[in-house]
């Protein structure tokens, strides 16, 4: 036996730990701008105007963490932080064994984010009538790991705008306008060159520094390029009563980039590439109108109507499993994106556990036995059709005013299709189960019904049949929904009686906001808050209206 | 000219000029991001810890030394003991347990094992094809990183043509499939084709023979490889390979190396606690950790072990192979130290035990080695000279590493009146007992020598009343399926499974 052990490790918490965060942040910008209007005899006028901006981001932090520390002398111990990040063990941590950074090591960050723009502009007007721009912007940042030609970011425009009629009859302004252009996107998160990030802490075996490839090379990054071309035609009517715009607008993006699954014999299960192309078509409709407008009493309303159709042309490199397909949300040749695709279902069999239909109507018990042609194509869960209603009313010094937004023409999940038969049957679990989920197979004949969910499956070998009622098609809704966004019910007492008081303006209001809705799906869910686009979709916590009362009193 | 017009015209060019200067101050080296360009670089890249891991645990369901028990098979009073059960395992861990046909992974899971071996071995390529590039530091210092790169990913492809191929056989391996030889760090979007099993080993062989001139003499930890682990390594190789001469004199080259081995008499285990229950008699002192293990030669952390400490049982057959040729009043250390009969307590500071009477389960709670480590090499001469050496000397070996690991050893007799056969199977079941539970060693055994009629064993499998299944010799079961996630990237010819 030895007096002393060298090798024992003391660590005094009988004073405390200290951790110190510094963060620094700094950021300079600087911006010019020449800006040229100029008219040229009766009919010609030119504006133009040209800009520069830098601009730099820096932030910086330093963590210091200290063990035996008093913060009435500000002295503290040393440990060996290397015997200590290694574990040790007969501790109190989860399985006894503690490693050091589990509570926190001293750190260091640093980020410099460098912005360089230019922008130019010029439009020349013939005659009040006839307008023609241009417009033009490079963007630059200091992006790692960028091919110099990859740097940059432009953006080039051009348009017309022609004014057809102008007070005519009961056309007050008539005017077409035509743009086209084109933008270019590129992302940080992959690169031409392989990146590796040094951990700033060290290999905790060898106390090396070791570093670890974050990226691959991906030599054929390309820049995500958008070509839009708009047609609109501004028109104000009646006295200016009605006003509104019509819009028509094609986005073509070639060279799409994000993330993808790829082979994991690569070394990457999922890689960001330049993987296809698509576009995005549409209508935006814009209204506004003053309906009634008498010396006590007014009424206006607005309203925005869009649609949009988007549609991948081009895919490329998918996974062609079964699984691929319904596991997650999908980004497929010839449909739009974040789309869904659901298992045919067959009903429960007479054990209570799931069955599916192959394309050619055979049943299946088991997910493993389904092809990507079983599958069906449900619809995009990201909604094409979105409106807006506001109206407002004014009677002497009351004002109200509502307004109604709509989306739709999605496809969600149905809250049933989440796990809850994949649990043991007893139900010991301490949290909120969605009662959708409790109206499961218990005896023989209830499969008959057709909303029974399954017999519980955990703990029996039928694990490979869960995928047949998450993903079944009997699970999709649709996910329109129209909510009264807002409601404001406002009286501004009349000056005359305000002044008396040596006051200038005096309001009450009183406003709600979402205080009801209606939504498509039968469960009633409200879709900005049920999560229904993943494959174990919950209802979520319910908006509750607000209720703001005001008082605006200003002297 | 007048005021104004000077001041418009100090700001164009003060405009020109800020556009001019931009590209030096967009250039900027970020802080703790690089592009692999330096030796020191690549040093960095290959001192990654993650390297340092291996291996999944769910290979090891297919062997016959795990045991699992059916729902509600061991009672104690009013609760039931769920912690071996078979319902409770993952879904690849059931499917390798009871034999199952076809995929093993549910639709849409990564396999570890295939995932986190090509990982490793893009950070091996990325290294091995770019390092001899570097202009700094010197000539022997860039090889050395490079031979260490390709000790690294030699390792790897070993584990995975073992795991998804046919074992080695000289007659088959043309034809057998292996798995994608990925030598590039290029992402070329190209679908890597199955090279058979014997163009996989041809390329370790390349890569190992490559590699050993370069290494160093000493590392100074066991996760770089030095000079030994060249022999080590081509060791297990020729065994695996059938090649037992070869074998032999690499496995005889890298004993002179180092024979050191712990002996385990001079250990005991606490009553609780899980991590640092095995400690030294005398003082007190954990079992070393994988760093500082002097039998390591090469050193991989096998990953996941919370999937076994504590979890499964030993299957009635291995604990019979332990209580052969033990004295009336010997031990197995190994048995002793390393696993748990009827009760355990993993408390930290001795609280409520838990009891599974009549089971033993494996719960060494020391990070376990499925790299190269000196047992392994006393074991693989012992197997080649019983195979085709001296078999007096296959005994003498097993007693000297007997001696470390029995308490009261009574040695085998030479000169041994044995037959080859019988000292052969001596052998095999001293592997048995050293490798139980670590790593896929017993998946390779009985791969590899139940094409041997002495061996060649059916494994049945129960879990009580939720089923038995059995796995007789040489089913292509044994061969791993290539992962669902790989194959609708990537189609390729699969094994009838």
């Amino acid at each position: 036996m030895r007096a002393f052990d060298r090798s024992c490790i003391v660590v005094t918490h009988r004073r405390g730990t200290v951790e110190e965060n510094w963060t620094k942040q700094k950021s300079y910008t600087f911006r010019a701008q020449l800006d040229f209007n100029r008219d040229f005899g009766e009919r010609h006028s030119v504006q133009a105007l040209i800009g520069t901006e830098r601009r730099k981001v820096e932030s910086q932090s330093t963590r210091v963490y200290k063990v035996g520390y008093d913060d009435n002398t500000l002295a503290y111990t040393f440990i060996d932080e290397l015997e200590v990040a290694n574990g040790i063990n007969g501790t109190q941590a989860i399985n006894g064994r503690y490693y050091y950074y589990d509570s926190g090591t001293d750190r260091f960050t640093y980020d410099d984010n460098r912005y360089v723009s230019f922008y130019a502009n010029a439009s020349y007007t013939f005659d009040r009538k006839l307008t023609g721009t241009v417009s033009v912007r490079i963007d630059q940042s200091n992006l790692f790991g960028m091919d110099p030609k990859y740097k940059y970011r432009p953006l080039w425009s051009t348009g017309a705008q022609y004014v057809a009629l102008e007070n005519w009859n009961w056309i007050d302004r008539l005017a077409v306008r035509a743009t086209y252009g084109i933008n270019g996107n590129t992302t940080t998160m992959t690169s031409p060159y392989m990146i590796a990030t040094v951990s700033s802490r060290p290999n905790t075996y060898t106390n090396e520094t070791y570093a670890y490839i974050t990226t691959p090379p991906n030599p054929t990054l390309r820049w995500e390029k958008t070509n839009q071309f708009n047609l609109a035609v501004d028109f104000n009517l009646l006295n200016h009563r009605l006003n509104g715009t019509i819009e028509f607008y094609n986005k073509k993006t070639t060279d799409l980039l994000g993330q993808r699954q790829t082979d994991p014999t690569t070394g990457w299960p999922s890689l960001w590439l330049n993987y296809g192309e698509m576009y995005n078509r549409g209508v935006e409709l814009t209204l506004s109108s003053r309906n009634i407008k008498t010396r006590d009493f007014s009424w206006d309303t607005d309203f925005i109507f869009s649609y949009n159709k988007n549609k991948l042309t081009r895919v490329e490199a998918s996974g062609t499993a079964a699984s691929d397909y319904y596991y997650n949300l999908q980004n497929r040749e010839g449909r739009p994106m974040n789309a869904m695709w659901v298992i045919r279902y067959a009903g429960l069999d007479e054990e209570g556990y799931p069955t599916a239909y192959k394309a050619d109507g055979t049943i299946v018990k088991s997910a493993g036995e389904l092809e990507a042609e079983d599958l069906v194509y449900a619809g995009t869960t990201t909604p094409p059709y979105s409106a807006s209603l506001s109206n407002k009313l004014s009677y002497k010094g009351f004002d109200l005013s509502f307004m109604f937004v709509y989306y739709g023409g999605n496809v969600l999940r149905d809250v049933a299709a989440g796990y809850m038969w994949d649990r043991y049957p007893v139900l010991n679990y301490a949290s909120a189960v969605d009662r959708g989920r409790l109206h499961f197979w218990q005896q023989p004949g209830d499969e008959k019904d057709p909303d029974m969910a399954p017999a519980f499956i955990y703990g029996t070998s039928h694990t490979n049949s869960a995928a047949l009622w998450q993903y079944a098609d009997k699970h999709v809704e649709k996910g329109d929904y129209i909510k009264l966004r807002d409601v404001t019910l406002s009286y501004t007492f009349p000056k005359v009686w305000v002044n008396k008081f040596y006051a200038e303006n005096l309001r009450v209001s009183l406003q709600i906001q979402n205080l009801f809705y209606w939504a498509a799906n039968k469960r009633h869910l409200d879709p900005e808050v049920w999560s229904g686009t993943s494959s174990s979709p919950s209802r979520g916590y319910r908006i509750p209206p607000t209720y703001t009362l005001g008082v605006s009193l200003n002297f | 000219m007048n005021k104004q017009t000077l001041i418009k015209y100090a700001a164009c060019i003060g405009m020109a000029c800020s556009m001019a200067a931009c590209d030096d101050w967009l250039g900027n080296q970020p802080k703790g991001e690089m592009i692999p360009e330096t030796l020191s670089d690549y040093q960095m890249l290959l001192n990654n810890q993650y390297l340092y891991s291996s291996l999944d645990a769910y290979p090891l369901f297919l062997t016959d030394d795990i045991r699992l028990t059916g729902r509600g098979e061991i009672v104690n009073g009013s609760s039931n003991f769920t912690d071996f059960d078979y319902m409770d395992k993952s879904e690849e861990m059931r499917n390798c347990y009871s034999f199952a046909s076809g995929d093993i992974f549910l639709p849409g899971d990564a396999d570890p094992l295939w995932n986190d071996g090509y990982d490793h071995i893009f950070t091996y390529n990325a290294i091995i094809n770019d390092v001899l590039n570097t202009t700094d530091g010197t000539d022997t210092e860039r090889r050395r990183v490079w031979g260490e790169a390709l000790v690294g990913r030699a390792f790897e492809y070993l584990n995975l043509v073992n795991l998804y191929g046919n074992h080695y056989d000289p007659a088959t391996a043309e034809t057998d499939y292996g798995v994608p030889l990925v030598l590039s760090e290029e992402m070329t979007g190209e679908q890597y084709p199955r090279a058979s099993v014997a163009q996989v080993y041809q390329q370790i062989e390349e890569d190992l023979s490559q590699a050993v001139p370069c290494l160093a003499e000493v590392t100074n930890h066991p996760f770089a490889p030095n000079q030994s682990v060249g022999q080590a390594f081509l060791a297990r190789m020729y065994l695996y390979m059938g090649n037992y001469e070869d074998a032999l004199t690499n496995a005889n080259t890298a004993l002179e190396h180092s024979s050191y081995l712990i002996d385990l008499n001079e250990y005991k285990t606490l009553d609780h606690g899980t991590w640092g229950r095995i400690v030294r008699i005398d003082d007190g002192t954990e079992y070393p950790d994988p760093q500082d293990n002097e039998e390591n030669i090469y050193t991989r952390n096998f990953s996941a072990t919370s999937d076994l400490f504590a979890v499964v049982a030993a299957s009635d057959d291995l604990l019979a192979t332990f209580r052969e040729h033990l004295a009336a009043d010997g031990a197995d250390m190994r048995k002793e130290l390393y696993y748990c009969t009827d009760s355990c307590d993993r408390t930290i500071s001795g609280g409520r035990p838990d009891y599974f009477r009549g089971y033993t389960t494996y719960m060494p709670y020391v990070y376990t080695n499925v790299g190269l480590n000196t047992p392994e090499i006393y074991l693989i001469a012992a197997e080649c000279e019983a195979r085709v050496g001296d078999v007096d000397r296959a005994l003498t070996l097993l007693n000297t590493l007997r001696d470390k690991r029995i308490r009261n050893n009574v040695h085998y007799e030479t000169p041994t009146s044995l037959s080859r056969e019988e000292v052969l199977r001596l052998v095999i079941d001293e592997r048995r007992r050293e490798f139980a539970f670590v790593g896929i060693y017993r998946l390779i055994d009985l791969k590899r020598l139940n094409r041997e009629t002495w061996f060649a064993k059916t494994i049945t499998h129960t879990a009580g009343n939720d089923g038995t299944w059995t796995l007789p010799a040489n089913d292509p079961r044994y061969i791993l399926p290539v992962p669902e996630s790989v194959t609708s990237f990537n189609p390729m010819p699969e094994y009838e499974r």
